[in-house]
């Protein structure tokens, strides 16, 4: 049997640079290897030396599409330190922001990166002539996401507004009633979105891999909570994630591999349905059950409907939020400097992102740590890949092949921005 | 409606698009110019589109790579970004795939035109490279007398 390299030199459009190389010997994969080299790693050396006041902008500038994520694990982990409680109003308003990054992210990823893959175009821009309502649907979705971070960020690339204790100033009355207005405006995209993403042509999978996400008791995941798995059974307070998860340098990647025990996870929305789909509002869980599929799924090609399903829950979540809204006293909480130890763990949209600070007594970061979910999702990537290749058949041509490796890599949105087509690939086969 | 974008990140020659918005603003007294609208966006991605909306022309600046010399000042029309194989402006999802997209979706203003402004390699501070400080007045002038002359043509 013909023995088969595919070698993918660089994955252009990533938050950060990536390759894909699988050699294929006697119809078996020899070797794959998924190198994505994360910048973070430097940004924790950038950190060192500044004080905490510059961290949220700094950690804003590590990923174009999910700044709130770093700023918001950032900020837990900074106001832990210095025993600052923000008041319930900054908690619902981070909450709120939260949201705009979700749908920005969210709409982005479902209707230009991976619809494309399900029917079966090369880009967006192709996709778009035969559905141009669907492609003007993700415009508006990841319009409004984008105008929610705008309001509480001065921007929506590179946010400022976040501040440790809170956020620099409060949006007025009338910019969160206009923005109610816009929100309830999407709603209906949101809900239609859900039975669209259930009714694309999707790729039966059944693989096994522990689902991972932060859990809250009373909300479901995205700005607090313990670090929850479901199979190994694991729920742990955020400061003792690294009992369990370990960074290791693997040869072919300059980005560490993060495992659970010496397991690959799995993160992100998918996960996050399967653990906490019952803290979903009754009327999404309803809108779920009638898509047919079950839920907890161990189809990984069901995260682009997690990932609709979440889109509709954000603006749920900013409508909820919006509809009380008041004017604060303070739009941030007091707090006195110190010198310490501090956590944080927030829900990325792509996955649980951890941080954690070291700060001396003028408030100066002395070291830190940044473990983004793209991370962590690389060795679940290198096992679905194995198998889904597997399952795909490795007797297919090449270029199939390359397209499913796309399909599946793309499928865990691995800050893979704005890309169609990522994989330029070279096959080499051998007599 | 005519929509001015400039559209760059804030670092080294990239701020370009920035700069001649800055400089356009100043030059014009906006009360009297209330049908043009003058915006300024870091990689705005899709979002490009969203900010062309409602404009019946669209005219974006942003810095270029191509084979020109640095601080050479090219104008394209949306047929011209769609044939080229420059790299049009120092971003991934780019202005030109926002573009396309918004061609596919029948979004694109009646008229649209991209100034660019070709760059050399890119330093990592804050200043512009003596080449685009003195392209920048270049096409402020020309940006100024094109705008001038609307104004005027108007009854």
């Amino acid at each position: 049997m013909t023995d088969i390299n595919i070698n993918v030199p660089i994955l252009a459009r990533v938050e950060g640079e990536g390759a894909l190389s699988i050699a294929i010997k006697n119809g078996e994969i020899e070797t794959l290897n998924l190198s994505i080299y994360e910048p973070p790693r430097f940004f924790e050396k950038f950190l060192e030396g500044r004080r905490y006041d510059e961290v949220l902008d700094i950690v804003a500038r590590i990923c174009g599409i999910c700044p709130v994520a770093y700023q918001m694990s950032a900020v837990q982990a900074l106001e832990q330190i210095f025993q600052c409680t923000p008041n319930a109003w900054v908690r619902d308003m981070r909450r709120a922001f939260y949201c705009g990054e979700w749908l920005e992210s969210h709409g982005l990823h479902v209707h230009m990166l991976a619809a494309p893959d399900f029917l079966g175009y090369g880009s967006a821009i192709e996709m778009a002539k035969d559905y141009p309502d669907e492609v003007k649907r993700g415009l508006r979705l990841h319009a409004i996401g984008n105008e929610i971070l705008s309001l509480f960020g001065g921007r929506a690339v590179h946010p400022v507004g976040a501040c440790v204790g809170g956020f620099y100033s409060a949006p007025s009355l009338k910019a969160v009633s206009d923005m109610l207005k816009k929100i309830e405006c999407s709603m209906q995209d949101a809900e239609d979105l859900i039975a669209w993403t259930a009714s694309l042509p999707m790729v039966e999978r059944n693989q096994n891999f522990p689902s991972i996400c932060i859990k809250h008791a009373r909300e479901y995941p995205m700005n607090e909570g313990n670090i929850f798995s479901d199979t190994p059974a694991l729920d742990l307070p955020k400061e003792h994630f690294d009992k369990h998860f370990k960074e290791e340098h693997v040869a072919h990647s300059t980005a560490l591999h993060c495992l659970m025990d010496g397991t690959p996870y799995m993160l992100g929305p998918l996960s996050r349905i399967n653990n906490c789909l019952y803290q979903l509002p009754e009327n999404i869980q309803k809108l779920i059950a009638q898509t047919g599929i079950q839920f907890p799924s161990k189809n990984t090609f069901h995260s682009i409907v997690a990932r609709a399903i979440e889109i509709y829950y954000a603006l749920q979540e900013a409508r909820r939020i919006f509809s009380d809204y008041s004017l604060p006293d303070e739009s941030r909480s007091e707090f006195e400097v110190q010198s310490g130890i501090g956590y944080g763990c927030t829900e990325a949209p792509r996955g649980m992102l951890w941080h954690r600070y070291e700060v001396d007594e003028k408030g100066f970061i002395t070291s830190s740590t940044i473990i983004p979910p793209t991370s962590q999702n690389q060795a679940r990537i290198e096992s679905d890949l194995m198998q889904s290749l597997h399952d795909f058949g490795l007797d297919k041509d090449q270029d199939a092949m390359r397209l499913h490796s796309e399909m599946v890599v793309r499928n865990y949105d691995p800050c893979i921005s704005c890309s169609t087509h990522f994989l330029t690939l070279n096959v080499e086969k051998k007599p | 409606m005519i929509k001015i974008i400039g559209i760059g990140s804030p670092f080294s020659d990239d701020r370009l698009g920035w700069n001649v918005i800055e400089q356009l603003q100043a030059t014009f007294d906006k009360t009297k110019m209330n049908n043009i609208d003058f915006l300024t966006c870091d990689r705005p991605n899709m979002s490009l589109i969203s900010l062309m909306k409602g404009a019946d022309e669209v005219i974006l600046i942003d810095a270029v790579k191509s084979e020109n010399l640095p601080g050479t000042i090219v104008r394209l029309s949306p047929d011209d970004i769609f044939e080229s194989q420059i790299l049009l402006s120092s971003h991934d999802f780019g202005v030109k795939h926002a573009l396309e997209l918004a061609h596919s979706l029948n979004l694109l203003p009646k008229q649209l035109t991209l100034y660019g402004i070709e760059i050399g390699t890119l330093s990592y501070n804050d200043q512009l490279s003596s080449d685009i400080a003195d392209a920048i007045p270049m096409l402020v002038s020309e940006l100024s007398q094109y705008i001038n002359a609307l104004h005027d043509s108007k009854p």
